[in-house]
């Protein structure tokens, strides 16, 4: 594939900037940070900086740091929408001066560029699966904004594993949270309340997902005997508390890796604007004792597949 | 079309046939031109993709309402709420913010610095990297009289305003804590001495010692970049020890929260065998068990604090010449880790 592909040698031409722009949804977040450290590792090998700008999930951000990395004059622009964008019209200035623009994470289906993700659904639907192989038969999703490429698609896999399966699902089970720390404790708070109380709970987030167990389990709920629970991303936190956190590995530094070489590859000539690509990234379940409510074994085959 | 060529106010004369003046002096909108030419050449540039050269735009409307921010990394949660107090002070004030990050190298810090000059920055607020030796860097920017904030990671050698907590007094603090409890024998894991904020942290902590007629030994001095592998090694190196300390003062609660998991693991009791105070005061400390003790280091008012003067200064309202530090209140906050029984 032209995205394992590099150029040796290549020389700069002499109206380049050398800097490569960044829209970023979020920066306290351990995957965003591994996935920019995955760009500066690939822009760095290859004389390029990195300005980064920040959106705080807000889209009238997004739009006026697009604005603000134009007028800075970059040779080409990675994003990660924020959970409000919709439509890509303000990168259209990029697109129109021939800048080059890679997504990653967060993208919109409609543009013409380059996008490296995961593959949500499927994710969304073994970490589901997972949970119903260790018995849970009423299992809640918490997630954020389903208008979000990643989250729609992780709800996707999670309402196809419960079909498969034959589990039924009602809207109560959908709750929305944000992604922080409240975000953790006012799902929990909404759990407790259901009656009957789910047996298990994807949640699309480590961080949530780790707010959320602490508070279940200061009201006396049992982790994973009561509620099981499996997170997303792979954060550290995750392998810090107890009991420790079954997860998504959300790979952000290979994820930063191959954006930036399919950037480079767009700002070298190999690749070119009109043909897109998206590349997917490998994921994976892992399995910790949160959600650990049977022997291991009876699980293996469809977390290995 | 060809995209990769710039477009300049000569390609938009010589497709409109007028001359490059008229197009230059259409731009800024001069009354000279007529408002039909001025509309044509508008709608020329936009259809041409002309970006106005920032630096023309700088000369005219004299500012670029951007702000720079040099951070030393950005995995950090102190670092991230650093930048979110700057974010929302500069965002309020209708400043952007552009964000670089030197991996923790010097050489990685010019690089940004001088990017950041060439991308026309109204002021600059750093935090420098471990190996920073000097400031020659930052020299552009002061020839061109444009502001620079340093905030927390600092040198000596600034004279330009410092946003900063009172490192040594916090590592005073918490030694002295664990002092309180009962250790006698207190290790101290902390990142590279090399840099300022460490090297003052240790100071308060060998001052604690020597106030309370304590030992220290080399081998309770354990460095270590706060990583998950080197955090792990670092506790497996303080058990070791002969006789295993009684209480750990570590500067970073990632690290903490590390040694703590290593600690239990292996059937080392905490606080009880060991007590751990921490430092930063992440969310990480509340859910982990126990609780953990630890140094709050106010990163957002850090940020909004440097972020208030830099902004006050490009508006002329406050000038950062006559105020050299600025110092936020950091508190020790005790939780479980660090309370022995009969403490």
């Amino acid at each position: 594939m032209l995205l394992n592909y590099l150029v040796e040698n290549f020389e700069c031409m002499p109206d380049q900037t050398n800097t490569i722009g960044i829209i970023v949804h979020k920066l306290d977040s351990y995957f965003i940070t591994c996935a920019l450290k995955g760009i500066e590792e690939v822009a760095a090998a290859h004389g390029y900086e990195l300005i980064i700008t920040h959106s705080q999930e807000s889209m009238e951000k997004e739009v006026a740091n697009a604005e603000l990395l134009f007028d800075r004059q970059v040779d080409g622009l990675m994003a990660s929408l924020s959970v409000e964008t919709r439509g890509l019209a303000h990168f259209r200035p990029f697109t129109e001066m021939g800048v080059p623009i890679v997504f990653f994470d967060r993208v919109e289906k409609t543009g013409n560029s380059d996008m490296v993700v995961i593959d949500n659904a499927r994710c969304g639907f073994m970490a589901t699966e997972h949970l119903i192989k260790q018995g849970c038969r009423r299992i809640a999703i918490i997630t954020s904004s389903l208008k979000r490429n990643v989250y729609e698609q992780r709800y996707k896999g999670f309402r196809e594993a419960l079909k498969d399966y034959s589990i039924p699902f009602t809207e109560d089970l959908l709750i929305l949270a944000d992604n922080d720390k409240d975000g953790g404790m006012d799902a929990a708070w909404r759990i407790m309340h259901m009656d009957p109380m789910p047996d298990g709970l994807f949640i699309t987030n480590d961080l949530v997902a780790a707010v959320c167990m602490h508070t279940l389990k200061e009201e006396g709920i049992r982790i994973p005997e009561d509620i099981a629970i499996v997170g997303f991303n792979n954060d550290p936190v995750g392998r810090l508390i107890t009991p420790t956190l079954t997860t998504i590995d959300y790979p952000g530094f290979e994820i930063g890796r191959t954006a930036a070489k399919s950037l480079l590859n767009h700002l070298w000539g190999v690749s070119s604007a009109v043909q897109s690509q998206t590349a997917v990234v490998p994921s994976g379940l892992i399995v910790r004792g949160s959600s650990l409510r049977r022997d291991r074994r009876a699980d293996l085959p469809y977390c290995t597949d | 079309m060809d995209n990769s060529k710039e477009i300049t106010i000569y390609d938009i004369a010589k497709n409109l046939n007028v001359s490059p003046s008229t197009v230059s002096r259409a731009l800024k909108d001069d009354p000279t031109v007529s408002k039909k030419t001025k509309k044509k050449i508008f709608e020329t540039a936009a259809q041409m993709g002309y970006r106005s050269n920032p630096f023309a735009k700088n000369l005219r409307q004299q500012q670029s309402l951007t702000i720079g921010v040099i951070v030393s990394e950005l995995n950090s949660a102190f670092i991230t709420s650093v930048v979110s107090g700057i974010e929302k002070v500069a965002g309020e004030a209708g400043y952007g913010i552009i964000i670089t990050d030197s991996s923790q190298s010097a050489v990685k810090e010019a690089a940004n610095a001088q990017n950041l000059f060439h991308r026309r920055v109204d002021g600059v607020i750093a935090s420098l990297a471990p190996d920073t030796k000097d400031l020659a860097h930052f020299s552009p920017f002061v020839d061109k009289n444009i502001p620079i904030i340093f905030l927390d990671r600092v040198s000596d050698m600034a004279e330009s305003t410092s946003v900063v907590i009172e490192n040594t007094q916090c590592g005073y603090m918490a030694t002295k804590h664990l002092i309180g409890q009962g250790c006698r024998r207190i290790a101290h894991v902390t990142s590279n001495l090399q840099h300022n904020i460490f090297a003052l942290r240790y100071k308060g902590y060998r001052d604690a010692l020597a106030e309370g007629k304590l030992p220290y030994e080399e081998s309770m001095l354990v460095i270590a970049e706060p990583t998950e592998e080197a955090s792990e090694a670092a506790a497996k190196k303080i058990m070791g020890l002969n006789p295993m300390p009684d209480g750990i003062f570590v500067t970073s609660d990632f690290a903490a929260a590390v040694c703590i998991r290593t600690f239990l693991e292996r059937g080392v009791r905490v606080p009880e065998d060991i007590a751990v105070v921490g430092f930063n005061n992440e969310v990480i400390g509340r859910l982990i068990k126990p609780t953990l003790t630890t140094v709050n280091y106010p990163g957002r008012e850090m940020g909004e604090a440097a972020a208030r003067s830099l902004v006050n200064h490009l508006k002329g309202a406050g000038n950062i010449g006559s105020i050299s530090t600025m110092t936020i209140r950091a508190e020790l906050i005790v939780r479980q880790s660090s309370q022995k029984p009969g403490g």
